[in-house]
């Protein structure tokens, strides 16, 4: 990823070298990162608004609406990723890491994937991928 | 104005329930299947569908699962007789707004009316 805002859950404050939430619908903060030319040009934070049962797409507008591109998540419903993929924001994956600057770098150096469809939580599938 | 789409077999069970969502702000539509909720929704706008737990063609929440695949800005709320527990783990990541015991009551549509409008503010849609 060349340029763009890229949108990672975060615990507590966030910030670069803060960690990721488990899910995002439920984190407190969202740390923004800000890339030009491949190169990490601004870090901000922004509180999350909250998760109400169902309130799925809340999380979704509010990141549409301060320019996200691309978010990093651990784990995501069906329901929120369709909603992502449907205001232009592309998902990436990663379970296994809980620090954020790793697989921010990661993104943009173009190595992590976009979650596939039967990696979503639930939805009696039996796994939840979430962070360790 | 609020739309809502009923998909049902048995209207006649859901009476009270749709009595209690029934206010002056309220446009209710019933349908019988799955396939007939596609095709509502695909030439209608909705803010909630709610599903009963057996439908004509297929399971309500797995009416529900193929429906957000396309429509995922569409509220649902699912009929069901499961535990609170199975359900959670049945329509996990699907976003269902509430589980509705079977044969609800009156209250239970008020209920689901205030929880709806709740969301809809949270979303920032003008009512």
């Amino acid at each position: 990823m060349k340029n763009g805002r890229i949108a990672v859950p975060s615990n507590g404050a966030g910030g670069i070298d803060g960690t990721r939430a488990g899910h995002f619908g439920h984190c407190d903060t969202f740390t923004f990162i800000d890339v030009e030319d491949g190169e990490i040009k601004e870090v901000t934070t922004l509180q999350n608004e909250g998760h109400a049962q169902g309130g799925c797409m809340v999380p979704v507008n509010f990141l549409a609406d301060n320019n996200v591109k691309a978010l990093i998540v651990g784990g995501i419903g069906m329901r929120p990723l369709m909603g992502f993929k449907q205001v232009g924001i592309d998902v990436f994956h990663d379970d296994q890491r809980p620090d954020i600057k790793p697989v921010v770098e990661d993104l943009i150096a173009g190595k992590l994937t976009e979650i596939q469809n039967d990696q979503v939580c639930g939805g009696g599938n039996g796994g939840q991928p979430n962070l360790p | 104005m609020i739309h809502i789409l009923i998909a049902s077999q048995d209207k006649d069970s859901l009476m009270e329930f749709s009595a209690g969502l029934d206010t002056n702000d309220v446009e209710i539509t019933w349908t019988k299947d799955c396939e007939h909720v596609i095709s509502k929704i695909e030439n209608n706008k909705f803010d909630l569908l709610i599903v009963d737990e057996t439908l004509s063609d297929t399971k309500g929440l797995e009416c529900i699962e193929k429906i957000i695949m396309n429509n995922p800005f569409l509220n649902t709320a699912a009929i069901s007789s499961l535990s609170s527990k199975d359900f959670h783990e049945e329509s996990e990541g699907f976003g269902v707004l509430m589980q509705i015991p079977v044969n609800p009551g009156s209250e239970d549509g008020e209920k689901m009316l205030d929880y709806l409008n709740k969301i809809l503010k949270l979303t920032n849609r003008d009512l």
